[in-house]
């Protein structure tokens, strides 16, 4: 049964190098994994060392990584639309109903939807291909917003498929017995729905916060938590990045890991049902090398 | 032969009883099609709902029906009329 893993936070908290920490993790325990990027500004490439590209490339046996583009996925499919179009329609209609497609690449949506579809692909199609999925997502409210679209949509789309039924009905009545193509993609995309819905809410996903031990981002997490608890998406673990080592003696320091510790101890009141996990700082910049360091602290 | 084809076509339409529940259905249909256009297309309106992006798919299929639609909203001329010929049916 495929496992998957969201990484959800705050900018900046250190969700891509926790969640390839985490992916590293699952391939020594000989996990096949794939780790997937849907953060517009992809930054797997640069902690993994490799140039990971809009297709699945292999970094180890065991590891692949994949940067979703957005842009990329929503002109494959206003393409596949044309091409369907071409097929169908007359030469006159088809320039207007070009504009409306060209307009509908740059229209707000498009990109979350474009990405969200490329997700359920994902997790459908290679779901016995791996045995874990990571997802690094894009600053908190973006894309853990995804994860409840789902619900929204299965709504949404039943709705529609009520009312062209009727349509079918009305027309078979007056002897236009003929396919609905629109009532077959509508039932199409319902499926689709359906399915990523089971996979989300499956026992099997899972999803983890990323923060710092500090103001903001401890009430952005709190702000997630809400957002996720009203959508009946529990979280199961908090992450706190980059704690500062308590042996240093500096003043200055001193202040700042008194200050850390009080966050780290709120944290750990509130949510003390969740798994907290504490990742201290290290002394050098996030790449390859200084990975492995995190894999075993995880 | 004219006179013929008159006296077949006053016979059909007398006859026809069928008509007036055609046009009623007619009616019906036309309704739910603007319905489901309107649920499915309202971006054209300007409103914006996240189902926007899966619809473009519905759009080749769609034509047809949003052109009748639109010379059905140029051809109106008052609400008024639109709403006393649901009393009336007759074409």
């Amino acid at each position: 049964m495929l496992k998957v893993e969201f990484y959800g936070g705050k900018g900046g908290v250190g969700k891509t190098t926790l969640s390839s920490a985490r992916a590293y993790y699952y391939t020594k325990l000989g996990k096949k994994t794939l780790l997937v990027s849907t953060d517009p500004a992809h930054s797997i490439s640069d902690v993994l060392g490799v140039q990971v590209g809009s297709k699945i490339k292999s970094i180890t046996p065991l590891l692949d990584a994949i940067e979703i583009d957005p842009e990329e996925e929503a002109n494959l499919y206003i393409d596949q639309i044309r091409r369907d179009m071409n097929a169908i329609l007359s030469p006159v209609v088809l320039e207007d109903v070009n504009k409306q497609l060209r307009a509908a690449k740059v229209m707000p949506g498009t990109h979350e939807a474009s990405l969200f579809d490329k997700m359920i692909e994902l997790m459908d199609r290679y779901k016995d291909v791996y045995e874990v999925m990571i997802f690094d997502t894009a600053p908190t409210g973006h894309t853990l917003r995804l994860l409840t679209l789902p619900e929204l949509l299965i709504e949404w789309f039943a709705g529609l498929i009520k009312k062209r039924e009727k349509i079918v009905k009305l027309k078979a009545m007056l002897g236009l017995k003929e396919e609905d193509p629109i009532l077959t993609r509508l039932k199409m995309r319902h499926a689709i729905f359906l399915k990523a819905k089971d996979i989300i809410q499956s026992e099997n996903t899972s999803i983890h916060l990323v923060m710092n031990p500090e103001k903001m981002p401890l009430e952005e997490t709190k702000k997630a938590m809400r957002f996720l608890s009203e959508a009946h998406q529990p979280v199961t673990e908090i992450i706190i990045n980059k704690i500062l080592p308590p042996n240093i003696v500096d003043p200055f320091f001193k202040n700042r890991i008194e200050k850390e510790q009080e966050v780290i101890s709120e944290v750990k009141a509130i949510y003390k049902d969740l798994k907290i996990t504490e990742i201290y700082m290290i002394d050098q910049d996030m790449d390859a090398d200084s990975l492995i360091k995190i894999i075993d602290l995880l | 032969m004219k006179f013929l084809d008159n006296i077949v076509l006053f016979f059909t339409g007398a006859l026809s009883f069928n008509r007036k529940a055609y046009a009623l259905i007619d009616k019906d249909l036309r309704q739910e099609e603007d319905n489901f256009l309107l649920a499915a297309r309202a971006d054209l309106l300007g409103l914006n709902f996240p189902t926007m992006y899966y619809m473009l798919e519905l759009i080749p299929y769609m034509v047809e029906e949003e052109e009748a639609w639109i010379k059905r909203m140029v051809k109106r001329k008052s609400i008024w009329e639109e709403r006393f010929s649901d009393l009336d049916i007759d074409p």
